[in-house]
């Protein structure tokens, strides 16, 4: 008797948390993809609402990318670290970025020094295709400066382009972004040195 | 032995050292050419960039001639730029301020003291009277005078101090940037090979300009480095050979005395006897070769506080002795161990009670020099693991050692035990180093009258437009060199030759067309 | 059961990005038709010269330079001299802008690229080489290894 009542309780309640789930799902996926979340979660502010993000943000603030320019621009953190050359690749990078991210702060796995050895790998979470969206002339061929050591290397960058030795914008611009202090902010002289 | 009778014994007849040297070079007769073809022309060319070549230099320009200056190396400055620089000068400002009676005639003789009576006392009472000359022109050039210090041999307080090399190099060199730019040029990478003699007069030197120098072999860089693209430059009035010691060059430091092969030396990478050697080979007179000054990256004086034992766990010296003593004896034992040189230890007691607790902390940070890095160990046993000994023979020595400091008589070395402060090897942390002393200056060289004229040994007479300064000259300091008296030295002959160089009456030369 | 549905349909989504994500894993980007100017060395003659000095930077080997990025047209591997400051400062901006990027060497004074000796006067070609290992100038007069790595 009591089994059959504990059952037939569970029954109702799970109808009700299944019709729960399923509305907030169905919110989830219409709100995810809907622009206005897009952007809001793409935004700097968001980003660095996680307090591992501060060094990321304090470093972005003070580049020209983040505001310290003349007229006040900003970049968000999604231009340049989601890729934009297409909507599907854009979500795709965003739910599997921000899911792992969620992921480390909950398990508490963030440390500054990993993120210190990843920046070598730059390339594959800072996008061209987000540095080419602003920087267009750099793509066509139009870009137009007084450094020849400049023109000859985007000459250089065009010409590898979609090839093997393809090269990113951040192979060479290392610091773009983050005005050159990530490195010094991320490590700690004691530590890089106990690494040899 | 002690380092006077070793001199003695290294180099029996003084005159001789000029000729043992010159074995290594082979004299050659001056070139004759008589209508060489230059790729430019200046009136004075000086050939490195320290202290004294910068001074010549900068006197020369002021004087309104149009000066190179040449460093082989890859960063202008020279030895000057990375020394302390003490300078001992009388008639400074803070002389006065403190109401300091001082002479050149006091000061000469102070150097003249640990001379050893090698070398010319004319030439150290030039040094000490030009000080005051030398003191305004560096004050009047940006250098700022941060410290005033009573050093060791000195009779009075008279040693002034900027910081360091770097604030008295900078400083002149962004003068003449700022203010001789159109007169003044400095070329560094440019090596210089040659002299080129028109009629018996020196009117120009043989270069290579986009020199590199091998820092992979410096040993052999004079002689096998073939980097750079030869250059004729004419200098209408003559050339200012500051060109540096040699404390860096084995070869030469062992063919004089053997033992100095295993001196340390953080002077310039550079500092070699390439150029003089090239001077000899025209004839020029090298005085005092084998004379040289040790020093250890701590002051001698804090020695004492410590324990000194060779590679067998053994001690083998005074450590309370003198410089010179201390310093052959490591030479000596470094050579019996294939130059593997002894060990240092203090304990926390022996560290308290340094008299220079700067250098001590340099020493700790590793930044003191070229293995002058003091390591800090909690037990003995970790000392003996750090430095490869077996950790019952250096317990064995320490044992000893406190022994014969408990019973206050040290039988084997005579060491005053009564001086030690507390000073054992009790107190954990222990603090050790391997001491090796380093050679930081080298007092021969080529032999200069007090007009900065260099001289030719085959005739006696002076060069027509080869002038000298600085460490490159031998013959100002005798057997040790007075404590801040390379400053007086380089200043001296640098604002002699600057002014003797621009007195001279040009001659036409002829460029490339 | 339908609880079980989301479930599974949230992992879905959720791997589906992975997936595309994985097998995207590089952004793709159109070939260009742009070529770099001719040099006074034919192509073949360049990827042979790469293989006799190789370079051993890793960044620079990641990025395939040719001979030329760096030292400009020659004719002869022989006349090539190590770059010049201004050479190498034409991609890594200035010397000041160096010395702040490496500035975590500050602590303890010895940041070469702004040293107490030298500040801003060495060369860079002193210490960073390219087709030997890299050394450290410091060392030639200090114990360097309590300070500093290797030299990049």
């Amino acid at each position: 008797m009591k089994k059959f009542k504990i059952r037939g309780y569970l029954k109702g309640k799970a109808v009700f948390i299944s019709l729960m789930l399923a509305t907030a799902f169905v919110t989830i996926l219409i709100a995810l993809f809907s622009t206005d979340v897009i952007h809001a979660t793409g935004k700097s502010s968001f980003c660095g609402s996680c307090h591992e993000m501060n060094t990321f943000v304090k470093t972005y603030e003070r580049d020209i990318h983040g505001g310290a320019n003349r007229v006040g621009f900003k970049a968000d953190c999604a231009n340049c670290h989601l890729p934009q050359d297409s909507k599907v690749d854009y979500l795709a990078t965003k739910v599997v970025s921000g899911t792992k991210e969620v992921a480390m702060h909950f398990a508490g796995k963030f440390s500054e020094e990993n993120y210190y050895k990843n920046r070598k790998n730059r390339e594959d979470f800072v996008y061209s295709s987000g540095c080419i969206s602003c920087h267009q002339d750099i793509d066509n061929g139009k870009l137009t400066t007084d450094n020849e050591k400049a023109k000859k290397m985007h000459t250089y960058y065009l010409s590898k382009k979609g090839s093997k030795q393809a090269i990113e914008c951040a192979s060479c611009h290392i610091d773009v972004g983050h005005n050159g202090e990530l490195r010094k902010e991320l490590i700690d002289m004691e530590k890089y040195l106990d690494e040899k | 032995m002690d380092r006077r009778t070793f001199i003695k014994t290294g180099a029996i007849t003084a005159t001789a050292a000029a000729l043992s040297v010159s074995s290594i070079a082979p004299f050659v007769d001056a070139e004759e050419n008589t209508d060489t073809e230059f790729d430019e022309v200046f009136d004075i060319i000086v050939v490195g960039s320290g202290l004294a070549g910068t001074t010549s230099a900068i006197t020369a320009a002021e004087h309104g001639n149009k000066v190179l200056v040449v460093d082989k190396m890859n960063i202008l400055g020279g030895t000057s730029l990375i020394s302390g620089l003490n300078f001992s000068c009388v008639g400074s400002d803070e002389q006065k301020a403190r109401g300091i009676k001082d002479t050149p005639e006091l000061m000469a003789e102070d150097m003249r003291k640990v001379s050893e009576d090698y070398g010319d006392p004319e030439l150290s009472l030039t040094v000490a009277r030009m000080t005051t000359r030398f003191y305004h022109f560096l004050k009047d050039r940006g250098v700022v005078f941060k410290e005033f210090k009573q050093l060791g041999g000195h009779s009075v307080a008279r040693a002034v101090w900027a910081g360091g090399g770097a604030f008295v190099i900078r400083p002149l060199h962004a003068y003449a940037r700022e203010n001789l730019a159109d007169r003044l040029t400095m070329r560094k990478r440019c090596k210089v090979d040659d002299i080129v003699f028109e009629n018996g007069r020196a009117v120009g030197l043989k270069v290579r300009e986009n020199y590199y120098f091998d820092f992979d072999d410096p040993q052999n860089d004079d002689k096998k480095n073939k980097t750079g693209t030869v250059k004729y430059i004419g200098a209408k009035k003559g050339i200012v050979f500051a060109s540096g010691g040699y404390c860096r060059d084995k070869k030469l430091l062992g063919a004089e005395a053997d033992i100095l092969e295993e001196t340390n030396s953080d002077a310039n990478p550079g500092a070699r006897s390439g150029t003089m050697q090239m001077l000899m080979s025209h004839g020029a007179q090298a005085v005092n070769l084998s004379l040289f000054r040790l020093a250890y990256p701590i002051p001698t004086e804090d020695l004492m506080w410590g324990m000194l034992i060779n590679p067998d766990g053994k001690r083998f010296v005074n450590e309370f002795g003198n410089r010179n003593t201390i310093g052959m004896t490591i030479l000596k034992e470094k050579k019996k161990f294939d130059g593997k040189a002894p060990l240092l230890i203090y304990d926390q007691t022996g560290a308290d009670n340094f008299h220079d607790k700067q250098r001590f902390q340099l020493s700790m940070e590793a930044k003191n020099g070229y293995e002058g890095t003091m390591y800090k160990f909690q037990t003995l046993k970790e000392v003996a693991k750090y430095f490869g000994y077996d950790p019952r023979v250096l317990q064995k020595a320490v044992d000893e050692y406190n022994a014969a400091l408990d019973s206050g008589v040290d039988q084997e070395f005579g060491k005053d035990f009564s001086q030690m402060n507390g000073a054992a090897l009790r107190k954990a942390p222990f603090y050790a180093m391997r001491l090796t002393p380093k050679c930081t200056y080298t007092p021969g060289g080529v032999r200069i009258t007090k007009e900065a004229q260099m001289i030719n040994s085959a005739t006696g007479e002076t060069f027509e437009g080869l002038f000298a300064a600085g460490e490159a000259t031998g013959g100002v300091h005798g057997a040790m060199r007075l404590t801040a008296c390379s400053v007086p030295d380089c200043g001296a002959f640098g604002l002699i030759s600057g002014d003797n160089v621009s007195a001279m009456k040009p001659v036409k030369l002829k460029m490339k067309s | 059961m339908k609880k079980l549905f989301i479930v599974l349909g949230i992992i879905m989504i959720a791997s589906i990005a992975f997936l595309y994500q994985g097998m995207n894993a590089k952004e793709q980007s159109k070939k260009t038709d742009v070529v770099l100017p001719a040099t006074t060395l034919s192509a073949s003659k360049l990827s042979e010269l790469k293989n006799d000095y190789p370079s051993k930077n890793d960044q620079h080997k990641k990025l395939g330079f040719d001979c030329v990025t760096c030292h400009g047209d020659f004719k002869d591997p022989k006349e090539v001299l190590p770059l010049e400051n201004k050479q190498c400062l034409t991609c890594h901006g200035d010397y000041k802008k160096v010395a702040e990027r490496t500035s975590f060497l500050d602590k303890n004074e010895v940041n070469p690229h702004d040293g107490f000796h030298h500040k801003d006067e060495l060369d860079c070609a002193s210490c960073h080489r390219e087709h030997k290992p890299s050394v450290n100038y410091c060392a030639n007069c200090h114990d360097t290894k309590v300070w500093m790595k290797a030299t990049p």
